[in-house]
């Protein structure tokens, strides 16, 4: 009887085993094919012109070989627009996408929507995030510290009093508003007074300006693209970092520059993306790299290869 | 050790101590998993081995592909920098030809894998270049690597690391990556012979296809490093560049040509490493093990899964073996524990295999014959209880008895007082040596000694009706007898040959050795008996009629007397009868010559 007993245990001690191990192969085999499925993935990009993004693509488009992901760019047709975002992302949370990756247009505006989406599918926010109640993931370089730099390189230039307009400044986003902060926070020891407008056109005036502060790449090129053919020389500085505003560094339209990691951002958005619908799992926004770059420097092997990077 | 020691005792000990089933299980069991892990182990590591030798050899294949390619795209550029030299520079003088058109021509035969072709003087001033293109304003070639080293090292090429293009302005804002094609060249300008250095910047674009055209697909990756351990190109160069992809491109530096082992981003992986001729420069090859294993995770837990349920049927089919082997033999223990505890009658399991069936069988052979034998010696010893009981009987026979001490009483009343004691004296011997201190073995002159007092007693009442004779050989006084065979035999002499005999009756009683054995014979006179009765007397399964006076000489005693020698002394030993009708009857006892001792006198 007694040795019926201990067999008996002998038995449910290796069903147990068998069991364990073929839940253990089953939850192996299991993630390995959720692994092996593509994540379908929306990037909602603000502003129109897909040159801007050019760099974060490249790097998302890295991430999805590494992660295996389907991506899908939306761009806006209206700008900086709040409402099209807002479309965007309901439109794409019905189409079944799995994850979205947003450069928020504002920081307060789209909470309502980015939290609603969030509690269906994970948001993470890349060059811009949100102020929201609720911790939305923003993939970005130090926004703060890089609107520190801008300032500080301005006082590099000499203009450490006048007037200086702030190109871009007046933007809701995030990022824009950070780096604004930043600008003012070293500029408010100077006797600067500072101007913020959306865009520089071609017929601005800017004879009162001692320098001009471009708070964004878009708003950067526009505003060299304006000072280009102009007799009249104003400092101009801004921050991104692409082919055309490095053309315009070498040509002395632009004397320095505040550029972040596009490539790396793009890639950790995407990457971080991946990993919130595989794992379902909460992580920490990684850093990214930014750099102050001028044209006696921009051949150097680091801003190289910040500046053009390969892809 | 000595611990170690101690606790494997102590187990074997355990193990030894379990029922046979549960050894042979374990013993089973033990055997084939250590079976099975061992072929498993060799399968494994063989299959590992083959894999990774089949990597080897794909990785040296995709490594001599890519190698061959290489070698050959910088060897043409080499070429293209020869010809721009000995075809175009160094047949021209600079201050009088114009040798741009010819550049220009040499660089359209090569437009796909070139950026620019450049010649500078000393100071690093563009003197000619292909394609025509506005120099930047600041001028910075001096300052550059691949400048530097063509002077210094006039003799050689020097291949530069990839860079961005830095010379021209390029109104479409392109800024391209090239890898920088350099030597010392002698420029003629109005006769006079000066330094300059010739530039091709190779389109970096070219040695990324080599390397996206080697087909090694999703199975690893290759990249090139310089002799230093610059990263030159990278399938993930720029999340190399980022920090985003570790790759230590110092790794295999200086290692020689050929195949390693190692983990690279923490995957056991083959590298294959091959320098690419001219430069120096070391094209390494990556290809993590779990490639050609389609997926070893997979491979391990369906192995896992394959061992425990292999392991689970082994279990089951020892178990089911072993209790097949050992059932039987419990069986059969049992058996024989119901025969320890004496219960002969217990049935004998037999069954399995042939073996055991055979050990049943004898042991049941064996309970068979252990039954019969207990049977014998109860029936032997029932037997033997009973001839002593029929010997006390006999001993003490009441009639014998009355008679003697009414005779006594007679002789005592008759003032026969001297015959009396005589009486008394031989009855008081008779039943000394009947008792012989509860002996049943005596000497044979006790024994004679007992006959003679019986005779004492019988002579008064047969008033000498008979004689006795006793013809005794000396040397078997000392020998060994069951007591009270002589009385038996005289009184049948007496009630059946004298009683009714008409003249002088006569009884002899002879003692000697024949051929080393003892005979004690009662021979009398009378008047004899049929043979058929001869026959009949001993035989114990014979009916006898009772005699004229009951039990007396009813032939049972005589029959006694035998049973008694058979059972003390074996079955070849006994009484035998001749008797012969008008002729008389001999009666006589065989027995072994055994000298008698104090310590056989009591068995």
């Amino acid at each position: 009887m007694q040795t019926k007993r201990k067999y008996s245990w002998g038995y449910l001690a290796l069903a147990v085993v068998v069991c364990g191990v073929l839940l253990v192969s089953w939850g192996n085999l299991r993630r390995k094919q959720r692994l092996s499925e593509p994540v379908e993935l929306s990037v909602i990009v603000r502003w129109q012109s897909s040159e801007v993004w050019e760099n974060i693509r490249r790097g998302i488009e890295l991430a999805a070989q590494d992660y295996n992901l389907d991506v899908m760019y939306i761009t806006l047709t209206d700008g900086n627009s709040v409402q099209e975002q807002e479309t965007m992302i309901d439109r794409e949370t019905q189409l079944d996408t799995q994850a979205i990756l947003l450069a928020a247009a504002d920081q307060e505006a789209l909470c309502q929507t980015v939290e609603e989406t969030q509690k269906k599918i994970p948001v993470i926010c890349f060059e811009s995030g949100t102020v929201c109640p609720e911790d939305v993931m923003c993939v970005s370089a130090d926004n703060y510290a890089m609107g520190q730099e801008l300032g500080k390189l301005l006082l590099a230039q000499g203009v450490e009093q006048g007037q200086v307009l702030l190109v871009g400044a007046d933007s809701p986003c995030q990022s824009i508003q950070d780096r604004k902060a930043g600008v003012l926070s070293v500029l408010e020891d100077y006797p600067i007074s500072t101007t913020v407008c959306s865009e520089l056109g071609e017929e601005s005036e800017l004879t009162e300006y001692d320098a001009v502060l471009a708070l964004d790449t878009q708003p950067l090129e526009d505003a060299a693209q304006s000072l280009e053919h102009r007799p009249q020389k104003v400092v101009l500085l801004g921050i991104g970092g692409n082919n055309r505003i490095a053309y315009h560094m070498e040509h002395n339209v632009i004397q320095g520059i505040v550029a972040q990691n596009e490539v790396g951002m793009g890639y950790l958005a995407a990457k971080q993306a991946a990993e919130a619908v595989r794992t379902r799992a909460s992580q920490e926004a990684p850093g990214i790299e930014y750099r102050v770059i001028t044209k006696e420097t921009m051949y150097e092997r680091e801003n190289e290869q910040l500046l053009f990077p390969f892809c | 050790m000595g611990r170690a020691k101690q606790v494997l005792t102590h187990w074997l000990e355990g193990v030894r101590s379990k029922n046979i089933q549960y050894t042979i299980a374990l013993a089973f069991i033990g055997i084939t998993l250590v079976a099975m892990l061992l072929v498993g182990v060799v399968l494994y590591t063989g299959f590992f081995s083959s894999a990774e030798t089949m990597m080897k050899e794909n990785n040296t294949r995709l490594v001599e592909q890519i190698g061959l390619n290489l070698d050959m795209y910088l060897k043409n550029m080499m070429r293209v920098s020869e010809t721009a030299y000995y075809r175009v520079i160094k047949k021209h003088d600079l201050a009088v030809d114009d040798i741009g058109n010819q550049i220009e021509l040499l660089y359209d035969a090569n437009k796909d894998l070139l950026v620019s072709i450049v010649i500078l003087d000393p100071e690093g001033n563009v003197l000619t270049s292909a394609p025509a293109a506005k120099e930047k304003e600041a001028q910075i070639a001096k300052d550059q690597v691949w400048f530097r080293e063509a002077l210094d090292k006039i003799e050689n090429f020097h291949f530069s690391l990839p860079h961005v293009q830095n010379l021209f302005d390029d109104p479409d804002c392109r800024y391209r990556w090239v890898v920088s094609l350099s030597r010392a060249v002698e420029l003629t300008e109005n006769g006079q012979v000066g330094q300059g250095v010739l530039l091709l910047d190779i389109n970096f674009s070219g040695i990324e296809q080599i390397f996206n055209n080697a087909g090694y697909g999703d199975s690893g990756y290759a990249y090139l490093v310089g002799e230093d351990g610059q990263m030159i190109y990278h399938p993930r160069q720029q999340l190399v560049y980022s920090d985003l992809f570790e790759e230590d491109s110092l790794a295999f530096v200086g290692e020689e040509d050929g195949n390693y082992i190692g983990k690279v981003n923490g995957q056991d992986s083959v590298i294959t490493v091959k320098t690419v001729g001219y430069t120096g420069w070391k094209i390494v090859r990556v290809a993590p093990v779990g490639i050609y294993s389609d997926d070893v995770l997979f491979i391990q837990l369906a192995g896992l899964i394959g061992v425990v349920c292999l392991a689970i049927l082994i279990i089951l089919v020892n178990q089911s073996v072993s209790t097949q082997i050992a059932r039987p033999v419990e069986r059969l223990q049992k058996s024989v524990e119901k025969l320890e505890n004496g219960d002969l009658d217990a049935e004998i399991s037999i069954g399995g295999s042939y073996e055991i069936q055979r050990l049943g069988r004898t042991v049941q052979s064996m309970a068979q014959e252990m039954k019969k034998l207990m049977a014998d010696v109860v029936k032997e010893q029932e037997s033997k209880h009973k001839s002593e009981l029929d010997a006390l009987q006999h001993q003490i026979n009441p009639h014998f008895l009355y008679n003697t001490l009414s005779s006594i009483v007679w002789m005592i009343e008759k003032g026969r007082a001297e015959e009396s004691v005589n009486m008394i004296s031989a009855l008081s011997r008779l039943f000394r040596i009947s008792l012989s201190k509860g002996r049943t073995i005596i000497r044979v002159g006790d024994e004679l000694e007992h006959a003679k007092s019986y005779l004492t007693l019988q002579k008064v009442r047969y008033k000498n009706k008979f004689t006795v004779t006793f013809d005794t050989d000396p040397e078997v006084l000392e020998l060994s007898t069951v007591k009270l065979i002589i009385q038996p035999l005289l009184e049948n002499a007496i009630y059946h040959g004298m009683e009714f005999m008409d003249g002088d009756g006569e009884i002899t009683v002879r003692s000697q050795i024949r051929d080393g054995q003892l005979y004690i014979a009662v021979q009398d006179n009378g008047d004899g008996m049929p043979p058929d009765l001869c026959a009949k007397l001993l035989d114990p399964n014979a009916e006898i009629k009772q005699g004229k006076s009951g039990s007396r000489g009813s032939g049972l005693g005589m029959r006694n007397v035998h049973e008694r020698i058979r059972l003390a002394f074996g079955a070849e030993y006994g009484l035998s009868i001749r008797s012969k009708l008008g002729w008389g009857t001999v009666v006589e006892a065989h027995l072994p010559c055994i000298p008698y001792d104090e310590e056989n006198g009591g068995t």
